[in-house]
């Protein structure tokens, strides 16, 4: 398959993580890091029910978005009942999440070669299943994610991250909607760890460490995207960060093509993400 | 309505630092009082807002509203029959959100939040009517982030949006002085008016002597803490402001 193909299909698979990072950083501004170890953790819990319990594929889906609810469920409570810090509070949860997946997976490596797979459910040829599937999946979250977000429940949801006084002083119960907010954006992670391990065939236990900042750059490109049209419309913001993230998967591909060692993949994602940022003047509107 | 008993906030408890904020105050505000607040910076007035609001909760002493004793009872769930007003005139506004998400969450005030949508054509229709009444042009910009309009329009929509909530009770930290005067004075009238109609409940911060005079009935005067004068509409009526400066330089 080539190359590219590859990447815009990875994007897709990792579009789901994007849109949970655009929740917890865009509309609760709440740097959410949790997401190195629900993703694994999603893709831990895939591994086991389709391997172990040769589970149907689309069964073990609820299961995965209940594991990666409950990590942002566990990031939520500390940073809001004990008021530690989210990033610290994502830290602490990540690193137990470490030892979680690796006990739930038994070994660090389970390959997903014989097992069945999602990309298996519709009797089409090779790669066009992958294209129907995950892009299926992305428009499905998008769709959800955009209906929510323009709810009665997804207005106080926005405004608690927008101003939170505000939000309090009109009854939301901003605790709550902050654990909420988090449990939904690290189901979203988990889903990305759920496709992607079953696209590349495999879990490790090692898959999530740095993940983050991928979902981190489709935002941000997704942003830059927005930035031309300049619209506050909800659904073009996720479909941009949707586009973000096969954007950066080309990015990578692009530099992986010409001749790049790919032991330096990490800094080149740093450098790309730097750079993005540097050119968008993001950290300057964090400042506001 | 609403009852004040005995009650007491420090800061820096224990600390050389410590502030007795709010000292032993007690106070019944009937149904429909409009009170003025007044007193130096640092005399406890902003204390005394927030233990009423719940965002700070008293050392000692009791809050009673209609029988019911609220001293405990979260800020959020207070918000059903109290709205507040900031000196910040961005503070009462989610920026991001348009003009009609905004007033879409005040009339969720003191409803379940759902997974519908609310914010529907007929909606838009209905708030647009009451947003016209401002004559300030902001009815046809409902889909427009609230953050582009200027903090005096906002201020305006705080107010409006306050008495769409079904609060009885208002609580007004200097609404108007971060604001131009004419705005200032625009949104004074407004937040009068809406008291009225609504026939609320309301204590006015301010340092404006002027608005003391003019505006409220009863007035309460703090300092270090202390309630030092509560004066009611018949003697207010008889104040001067040089009266009233008096006070302030003690």
């Amino acid at each position: 398959m080539n190359f590219y193909t590859a990447a815009v299909l990875l994007g897709l698979a990792y579009s789901a993580m994007a849109l949970g990072i655009f929740l917890s950083l865009r509309i609760f501004r709440i740097p959410d890091i949790t997401t190195d170890g629900s993703f694994t953790l999603g893709g831990a819990v895939t591994a086991v029910l389709l391997s172990h319990f040769s589970l149907n594929p689309f069964l073990a889906l609820p299961v995965v978005i209940i594991a990666g609810a409950l990590t942002g469920i566990a990031t939520g409570v500390i940073h809001t009942q004990l008021k530690i810090h989210p990033l610290l509070a994502g830290i602490i949860v990540m690193t137990g999440l470490y030892s979680i997946s690796l006990g739930i997976m038994g070994r660090s490596n389970i390959p997903l070669i014989s097992t069945g797979s999602i990309f298996g459910a519709i009797p089409f040829a090779g790669s066009l299943n992958q294209w129907m599937v995950l892009s299926g999946f992305a428009v499905i979250l998008i769709t959800l994610l955009v209906f929510v977000l323009k709810t009665d429940f997804g207005i106080a949801m926005r405004a608690t991250g927008d101003n939170e006084q505000m939000a309090i002083a009109s009854g939301v119960n901003a605790q709550r909607m902050k654990i909420t907010g988090l449990a939904i954006a690290n189901a979203l992670t988990s889903i990305s760890g759920y496709l992607v391990v079953q696209y590349q065939g495999f879990t490790d236990i090692n898959m999530g460490i740095g993940i983050v900042i991928s979902g981190l750059a489709a935002v941000i490109i997704g942003e830059s995207l927005i930035r031309l049209i300049k619209s506050s419309n909800l659904l073009f913001h996720a479909v941009a960060v949707v586009a973000g993230s096969i954007l950066f998967r080309m990015i990578l591909a692009m530099a992986l093509t010409s001749g790049v060692n790919p032991n330096y993949l990490k800094l080149i994602t740093a450098l790309i993400v730097l750079a993005v940022v540097a050119l968008t003047g993001f950290i300057k509107e964090e400042k506001k | 309505m609403i009852i004040l008993q005995n009650v007491s906030k420090s800061f820096f408890a224990g600390l050389p630092s410590e502030v007795k904020a709010v000292q032993n105050i007690t106070l019944n505000f009937e149904e429909g009082e409009r009170v003025i607040l007044a007193g130096n910076n640092g005399s406890g007035k902003s204390t005394l807002l927030n233990i009423l609001s719940g965002t700070v909760t008293p050392d000692s002493g009791k809050i009673i509203f209609h029988g019911k004793d609220i001293t405990q009872l979260a800020e959020h769930k207070r918000a059903p029959f109290i709205s507040r007003i900031f000196q910040n005139p961005l503070a009462g506004t989610a920026p991001q959100l348009t003009v009609a998400e905004n007033f879409r969450l005040a009339t969720l005030r003191s409803r379940n939040k759902k997974l519908s949508i609310g914010l529907t054509k007929t909606f838009k229709k209905e708030i647009a009517g009451i947003i016209a009444s401002l004559q300030l042009g902001i009815e046809n910009k409902l889909n427009t982030p609230i953050g582009q309009l200027s903090g005096g329009q906002r201020q305006a929509l705080t107010l409006l949006m306050a008495s769409m909530s079904g609060a009885k009770i208002m609580l007004m930290d200097e609404p108007a002085a971060a604001l131009d005067p004419k705005t200032g004075a625009l949104v004074m009238k407004l937040a009068d008016r809406i008291i009225r109609e609504n026939n609320m409940t309301a204590v006015l911060v301010t340092h404006n002597i002027k608005d003391m005079l003019n505006y409220g009935k009863r007035l309460l005067f703090m300092s270090e803490g202390k309630m030092v004068k509560d004066i009611s509409a018949e003697e207010k009526q008889k104040l001067t402001s040089n009266d009233i400066l008096g006070w302030f330089e003690g």
